[in-house]
């Protein structure tokens, strides 16, 4: 994903508005983010942007980034599984 | 959007353990009924030796296959039996503690917590809900002692000294009914800085004059939506949220899953009686129709499938097709139990509300709902995308 002697551009605020948007997305949709981690180059191709703007997010896309991200599943399971009814029985104390 | 994907199994359960049945309280909406609920001469008030040694054997064997363990001391007051409270942590951390991540906590009316039990609450870290309903004035019209004294001060002090340990956390629990309104005591519990706070309607018996009525239940659902207003903001701002009621749906709208019960009542929930009989729930101590087994012989598969089947959505006629069922699950046992329906109108407006505090999320700040699962989690996460923002910008 990192590529030597890319132009980079520095603080274009389309590009920090779509990455935003991505991590926003991925964060949210389960099938957007196991699409990311699969794929970043095919799903960052879809966001119609212009090449420099693309190649400056796949650079900036870390793996260890999109490995968390794709673990964000696992995490809230736990918790979302959990259906315990607030913090113990709906009862007197 | 919800899934084909159903909620799977719990990988954490709750033990509830009612040490005792009684209480030095007379609270008088109590579903306790002043001591031996449903148990009449037959059963005994407080948990033996025999039955707390019993009782951890069989956490030891039930428990093996969840990763995390609550045990969840209740009553009655637990702390007329503070004996039953030590002995069974204590036997649970060398039992359990190398199988599970364990936690306790305990409810209570915090009017028996001395510097002794305090110390001990700490030492193991426990979540301590003490049952507070308001400013003074409130508390005091329906949480009365023995010989009928208020007990506002005695819980106040008690709150005060919880707050001055260091690994306790601390939770406020208020009953709801017409004379004490939800924003009200909302506001007042998070006035004394609890760590958690829980506000649910009263829950007494069929023929009960304390009862919400209509214009009272109108207003509780309007402070449902101040309570998910207030959850949205500490949310946004990077605390989590105070009450909970809303978490485990707007995790589940995260994850995109369906639900077919509404709690873990009879599998990663149970409640324990001070005799070793095992219930799916403390709410549920006493009905015969619901025993599930006693922690000298253990569960009956049989009576677990039959509960198990009757708690699903599936399993009552009126909640087949509800639209609803799949964030609601079928409702509250106890209550059907207790009171021959579901409160369905509460339960549709605490979706409603974690469908609009998801909503919210979601289009402004989605990483904030990972402060539902926990504050490790989010700050992971939020320090990822701030460092893939600060990539980006440089």
């Amino acid at each position: 994903m990192r590529e030597k002697g890319a132009k980079c551009k520095k603080n274009n605020p389309i590009v920090v508005s779509k990455t935003r948007e991505i991590l926003n997305r991925a964060v949210i949709d389960p099938r957007f983010r196991d699409e990311l981690f699969e794929n970043p180059v095919k799903v960052i191709k879809q966001l119609d942007l212009k090449r420099e703007e693309e190649e400056v997010i796949l650079r900036n896309l870390d793996e260890r980034m999109l490995r968390f991200i794709q673990s964000i599943d696992d995490k809230i399971s736990l918790l979302s599984e959990s259906i315990l009814c607030t913090n113990g029985p709906c009862g007197i104390a | 959007m919800l899934t084909a994907r159903f909620v799977g199994e719990s990988r954490e359960c709750e033990i509830l353990i009612n040490t005792t049945h009684s209480c030095n309280l007379r609270c008088r909406y109590c579903f306790v009924e002043g001591g031996l609920k449903g148990l009449g001469e037959s059963g005994p008030a407080v948990m033996g030796r025999e039955t707390q040694e019993a009782c951890v054997s069989f956490l030891e064997a039930y428990c093996r296959s969840f990763e995390r363990v609550t045990l969840h001391f209740y009553g009655g007051e637990p702390f007329l039996n503070f004996e039953a409270v030590k002995y069974i942590s204590e036997r649970a951390v060398v039992s359990l503690g190398n199988n599970s991540v364990l936690r306790f906590a305990v409810t209570t009316n915090g009017t028996l917590i001395n510097g002794d039990i305090a110390a001990f609450l700490d030492s193991f870290g426990f979540s301590v809900l003490v049952s507070c309903d308001g400013p003074p004035r409130v508390h005091d019209m329906m949480r009365l002692d023995a010989d009928g004294r208020p007990t506002s001060q005695r819980v106040l002090e008690t709150i005060r000294v919880l707050r001055s340990y260091g690994r306790i956390q601390l939770g406020l629990s208020a009953v709801i009914h017409k004379d004490n309104r939800l924003s009200a005591a909302y506001r007042y519990l998070k006035s004394l800085s609890p760590a958690f706070i829980k506000a649910e309607y009263v829950r007494t018996g069929p023929d009960d004059s304390m009862g919400l009525n209509e214009e009272d239940a109108e207003r509780y659902l309007e402070d449902l939506g101040y309570i998910a207003d207030d959850t949205i903001e500490r949310l946004l701002q990077g605390r989590q949220a105070l009450d909970y009621r809303f978490n485990s749906r707007v995790l589940q709208m995260w994850r995109g899953t369906r639900r077919r019960v509404f709690c873990g009542a009879g599998s990663s929930v149970l409640g324990i009686a001070a005799d070793g009989d095992i219930y799916p729930c403390t709410l549920l101590i006493g009905d015969g129709d619901c025993r599930l087994g006693n922690v000298r012989d253990g569960l009956s598969m049989e009576a677990v499938e039959r509960f198990r089947q009757w708690h699903s959505f599936g399993g009552k006629a009126s909640c087949r097709d509800c639209p609803d069922r799949y964030y609601c699950g079928g409702g509250c046992a106890a209550m059907w139990k207790m009171k021959g329906r579901g409160f369905c109108e509460y339960i549709r407006s605490e979706i409603r509300l974690a469908e609009y505090i998801y909503g919210r999320l979601s289009e402004t700040r989605p990483e904030a709902l990972s402060l539902m699962v926990s504050r490790e989690f989010h700050d992971r996460l939020a320090e990822m995308i701030n460092a893939e923002l600060k990539g980006i910008r440089e």
